[in-house]
């Protein structure tokens, strides 16, 4: 009886899915990693397309993957937040909903005055109406 | 204004009498020259048991230490051994802006201070043009302590929370956690920071401390004439770029409008918003490192890999890969060595660092 308990609970472990590595960071991904990650001195934004030819789709990737230091990630949703949003309207918005992205919905709330005017309202409206309510009624100043 | 003096007469008019016990524990004193040839001399009167001053001016140009004399009259600090040096030793060497902190002896190699009359020069120089500037008017405070050992000593830092801030018990456990990372950090080095948390009604985004802030000179008045200010807010510039910038290398312990370190919390969690263990040892880490460069430590190598400190125990390296493989586990060096998911720790310092720290006018 012992035994057989020993292995379904081996045989349960080993079916438990295992989270798939992240894919590695390739030449321009590593570049603007090295550039976001000092302490200080963060490089603005227009600076770092000298490191890629797809800036959005690597900040986004840096979004996605580097979570250390926990600040790489932050600088990089803001460039995206402050150059790309037309076209990455939709990825910020999931931010805005997402409390597993708390930080960056938060970052968002706080750059909704400098988007489009159109956008900005819907990204409020999304975040009002979402599990970071709370949060969004501290950082959005509803009019 | 003199914080300590300011701080007795708020809490005599509050009623706080408990606070009016709290002995000063450095010496003070205060007054105002007036450049003759571009420069005026600011006599420090050392009566022999003082080991180090912290010097704050404030002056009606951009004012920077022309050189320093000991009693003897010897010049034991010239402002062309360090201007254009690719070695930084304090900011307080450049032109600025009008106002400028020096803390002295800075290294272990500087002679200790003895009795008699230290003689600092400073330069009022017209900001653009670099031109010295007669009859310019230079406020000054000069602090002294009397320690008895460098080996070690304890750091006061008033911890201001920014409005709403302390509410958020995810974060202020997070920064109760940071300041035991730093405590253990300091600890081989034998120095303790002693955290006064307060809370406030400054708004929480945070002036850049560099730039110099009304807000941080009035934030500072409350604070004591031995205690570093930390403010702590969530962003810094309206922007979450900034973990943490310290005010200048030194800060001063009076109040002016860089007399603080910022730090902001959302940059530090990161983009869930939370804390992780990794999370809070890292903004532990930042900590140390922005009161650090408070207390007169440049990085060892700046960014760009072409300028270094002026301590002679850090290895002047020229790279990115040389320099993360011989001081990337150092406190000062400019960015944390991780690779993606990770980091190293980042907990060390050379013999003269740590000099420099306990040199420091507010390590008592």
């Amino acid at each position: 009886m012992m035994t057989a308990l020993l292995v379904l609970t081996g045989l349960a472990h080993a079916q438990e899915p295992v989270a798939a590595p992240p894919p590695p960071p390739t030449v321009s991904q590593r570049a603007l990693y090295d550039a976001l990650k000092p302490r200080e001195d963060a490089p603005d934004c227009a600076s770092l397309g000298a490191h890629s030819t797809d800036l959005a789709a690597d900040l986004l990737w840096l979004v996605d993957h580097a979570t250390q230091p926990p600040w790489v990630g932050v600088r990089a949703a803001q460039c995206v937040i402050k150059h790309h949003h037309t076209d990455q309207a939709e990825r910020i918005k999931t931010w805005m909903t997402n409390p597993e992205q708390r930080g960056l919905a938060i970052l968002a709330m706080g750059l909704l005055d400098e988007l489009p005017k159109e956008l900005s309202a819907e990204l409020a409206q999304v975040a009002l109406a979402g599990p970071l309510a709370d949060d969004a009624k501290k950082y959005i100043a509803v009019p | 204004m003199n914080a300590m003096r300011w701080m007795a007469l708020a809490l005599m008019v509050g009623g706080c009498e408990e606070y009016l016990d709290k002995d000063p524990s450095l010496g003070y004193s205060d007054g105002e020259a007036v450049t003759s040839a571009g420069v005026a001399d600011i006599r420090v009167s050392i009566t022999g048991s003082e080991t180090a001053f912290l010097l704050t001016a404030d002056g009606d140009h951009y004012v920077a230490v022309d050189q320093i004399k000991d009693p003897d009259g010897r010049v034991v600090f010239h402002w062309e051994d360090w201007y254009s040096a690719s070695t930084s030793l304090t900011s307080a060497v450049w032109p600025l802006d009008n106002e400028m902190v020096l803390n002295w002896p800075i290294r272990g190699e500087e002679d200790d201070l003895y009795a008699g009359d230290w003689t600092v020069t400073l330069a009022a120089i017209e900001a653009g043009s670099g031109a010295y500037q007669n009859g310019s008017a230079i406020d000054f405070t000069v602090q002294t302590k009397d320690d008895p050992s460098f080996a070690d000593g304890i750091v006061n830092v008033r911890l201001v929370y920014t409005e709403g801030v302390d509410e958020l018990t995810e974060v202020t456990a997070a920064v109760d956690a940071a300041i035991e990372r730093w405590t253990e950090i300091w600890a081989p080095m034998g120095l303790t920071p002693v955290v006064r948390q307060t809370t406030s009604t400054l708004d929480g985004d945070l002036p850049y401390a560099g730039d110099g802030s009304e807000s941080i000179y009035e934030a500072t008045l409350d604070s004591f004439e031995d205690e570093i200010t930390l403010l702590f807010g969530e962003t810094i510039d309206g922007s979450s770029d900034y973990l943490g910038v310290a005010g200048s290398i030194p800060g001063t312990l009076t109040a002016n409008t860089r007399s603080a370190v910022v730090m902001g919390w959302i940059a530090n969690a990161g983009a869930d918003g939370s804390f992780s263990a990794l999370d809070i040892s890292i903004m532990g880490e930042t900590m140390a490192h922005e009161v650090g460069h408070f207390m007169g430590l440049f990085h060892p190598v700046e960014q760009t890999f072409d300028r270094w400190d002026a301590c002679d125990d850090t290895p002047n390296c020229a790279s990115a890969t040389e320099c993360e493989g011989v001081l990337g586990n150092n406190l000062m060096y400019p960015a944390p060595v991780c690779d993606f998911t990770s980091c190293i720790e980042q907990d060390q310092l050379s013999d003269v660092q740590v000099e420099i720290l306990q040199r420091y006018t507010g390590a008592l």
